[in-house]
């Protein structure tokens, strides 16, 4: 019989297997071996024999990265840990992953989809950390991955955990073709800032791109997605219909893609979405809830994850809404579930 | 009270074996309810235990030895919150000790606790279990309860106090509470416990309760050294100075959330002639700084006697 592990990395390669099949075996995979997670489906009478679907399985809430270690395996021999990034007095979310081929399989699938449908060898410009700058950061090992699968060179522009701004404007004027442009939205703002004062503008050439991912969570500007879009337009030259967006979480090993101004997004054949009414805790798709996904790629941590996103289901993917709670949680306040 | 078996329940003893099973460190029930409430919660397994010692320490035969059986027993709903796991437990356990019944509506984000409270008190008295039922969100869940207790944003509070209507109704809504570092507690002989008084203070759910300090007010002149000498790069209280009493109630009344208790380190003396004031303030628990996250059963949280109130004569709220 197929192991378990290869059936997965098949499915990821070539989006062929049955989901249902597949996330009911991974998940008696992860309870029998992932002890934190298995006392927390004990907790709840819950267990492989007693699930039947993969909507059943039970979610840990995303909160749980950030105090057990929910791996499959000794920690200790984890070949990569992902941090969520550290604010002050905040606890990160950490993600062990045994080994990183379903990580790396997953993002260059969904990357070459959304952002190299043309099959284009383009120059990567990063505005983001290398990896040797901040080897915890799960979008700076993406940006590693996809550069040396899919560009034709690379180059960081986030020095120190600043934006090489001088530098990048430089990389840009003697860009002769199209190149992508790969980073947090927050660094492409920090770098409109720099061009703004200089008075630079740029015309990149046709086929260029940029992909962005974060939003303006924890920066405290307010920057809209059409005006920061309007700002990619005016000061690099690129079209709204060249911008990708991306919704990831490091304790998910795949990505959702957006594009242009939509807050729409698609996950991957391997991915499933729920949204949960937050208040029955019941799957519902008449109505918004809080997201839930099952990433069939997080072998060897755990599959299914409550998010506090808010979502509305659409087609294929879902529309993001915001954040359930946005305000710190303090004075047994956490707004209640009904409301 | 009988049991169906005809036996003599005695739901205090029971509660209070049930506590033991959580404090019981050697225990196989204390190691798996970490585990999953490490899951549940996002708290690290020294805060969840934290929170469990806290919570059931004081559930205890003699507190609540002044519980008496209520005429007729009735059906108390509470509604939990996610961010702090054991804010539930006091108004669940007095309300069973009474002969009441207890169902709960756990959190979508925080569905362990409930289940596990359950359990332990299951492993003690079955019967006394069956009083309590764990249930989901549906709109006519007030309609088969006598009375509600819910936690939650001052909002959700309102909306589900209206929802209750002429039900009796204790919303406990956002509420925030301070510590007080007298001059005293600074002395360099007093400081390695004053030290140890705001750890147990501050680190319990990492300042997300309402009886964790988010103010420590300090009588010195230079808070900056208080600063680097106390903060830690966990949660910390915003540090403020203070050099009089009629200075801190000025700064204390200025501070726009409800206040649910003031713990303070230092010599008695300089607490006792600001206590009335205090309560003025709305303040219902005035404390040792260390004490503030394991409160009494007999606490009157937001000044409502839960044992009183659970008897039904009266509707008070809090909002």
């Amino acid at each position: 019989m197929e192991p378990l592990h290869q059936k997965i990395e098949r499915f990821l390669r070539t989006a062929e297997g049955d989901f249902d099949a597949l996330a009911l075996e991974l998940f008696a995979y992860q309870y029998k071996l992932n002890a934190p997670y298995r006392a927390y489906c004990e907790s709840q009478n819950v267990s492989p024999t007693s699930v039947h679907s993969w909507q059943a399985i039970p979610a840990v809430p995303v909160r749980a990265f950030k105090s057990a270690e929910l791996a499959t395996f000794p920690t200790a021999r984890a070949a990569a840990l992902f941090e969520s990034s550290r604010t002050t007095g905040q606890t990160p979310s950490r993600h062990f992953l045994k080994d990183l081929r379903f990580y790396e399989t997953a993002c260059v699938k969904s990357f070459v989809q959304w952002v190299l449908p043309d099959d284009a060898k383009l120059p990567f410009l990063i505005v983001a950390p290398a990896p040797g700058e901040a080897p915890r950061s799960s979008l700076s090992w993406m940006f590693d991955t996809v550069k040396r699968k899919c560009a034709s060179s690379g180059d960081y522009f986030v020095l120190r955990g600043k934006v090489d701004s001088p530098r990048l404007a430089s990389a840009l004027k003697s860009l002769e073709r199209p190149g992508a442009l790969l980073g947090t939205t927050l660094a492409f703002m920090a770098f409109f800032d720099y061009c703004r004062e200089k008075k630079l503008t740029f015309a990149l050439a046709p086929g260029s791109r940029l992909f962005d991912t974060g939003g303006m969570k924890s920066s405290g500007r307010e920057v809209t997605r059409p005006d920061f879009l309007d700002q990619v337009d005016a000061f690099l030259g690129i079209p709204e219909t060249q911008c990708i967006n991306e919704y990831g979480m490091c304790e998910m090993s795949s990505q959702f893609y957006g594009r242009g101004k939509s807050n729409f997004f698609e996950g991957p054949p391997w991915v499933r979405t729920l949204t949960i009414d937050p208040a029955t805790g019941e799957a519902v798709t008449d109505k918004p809830g809080l997201l839930r996904h099952l990433d069939l790629a997080n072998v060897d941590s755990v599959m299914a994850i409550q998010t506090e996103d808010l979502g509305q289901l659409e087609g294929k993917g879902f529309r993001l809404l915001g954040r359930a709670s946005g305000a710190e949680p303090r004075g047994c306040s956490r707004p209640m579930e009904h409301a | 009270m009988f049991a169906s078996d005809g036996t003599r329940v005695k739901p205090a003893a029971a509660l209070a074996r049930s506590a033991a099973l959580w404090l019981d460190r050697k225990g196989a029930f204390r190691k798996k309810a970490i585990e999953a409430l490490t899951v549940s919660t996002g708290f690290s397994a020294p805060l969840v235990e934290m929170g469990i010692d806290n919570a059931f320490r004081v559930v205890t035969p003699k507190a609540l030895a002044s519980v008496k059986p209520a005429r007729e027993s009735r059906i108390l709903l509470i509604v939990c919150p996610s961010n702090v796991f054991t804010a539930w437990l006091p108004p669940a356990v007095l309300a069973l000790a009474s002969g009441h019944s207890v169902w709960l509506k756990p959190s979508v984000h925080e569905p362990v606790f409930p289940k596990l409270w359950r359990e332990s008190v299951e492993m003690v008295d079955p019967s006394l279990a069956e009083r309590i039922k764990e249930i989901p969100w549906r709109k006519s869940i007030y309609e088969a309860a006598d009375a509600v207790v819910a936690y939650g944003s001052d909002e959700a509070v309102a909306q589900l106090k209206e929802a209750c209507g002429n039900k009796p109704f204790i919303g406990f809504g956002h509420q925030v509470s301070v510590g007080i570092l007298f001059c005293e507690a600074l002395e360099p002989k007093r400081l390695p416990a004053t030290r140890e008084a705001i750890a147990h203070a501050v680190e319990p759910f990492r300042l997300q309760g309402c009886l964790s300090p988010i103010h420590l007010f300090i009588q010195s002149d230079d808070v900056s050294l208080w600063r680097r000498r106390f903060e830690s790069p966990a949660p910390f209280p915003r540090l403020e100075a203070f050099h009089s009493g009629p200075e801190l109630l000025q700064k204390l009344s200025s501070i726009p959330d409800r206040l649910a208790c003031i713990g303070w380190e230092g010599n008695p003396r300089s607490i006792k002639p600001l206590q009335a004031s205090l309560t003025r303030l709305g303040v219902h628990r005035i404390c040792p700084l260390g004490e503030m996250q394991s409160p009494p059963l007999s606490w009157a949280n937001g000044g409502i006697d839960l044992v009183e109130w659970l008897k039904f004569r009266t509707r008070s709220s809090i909002g």
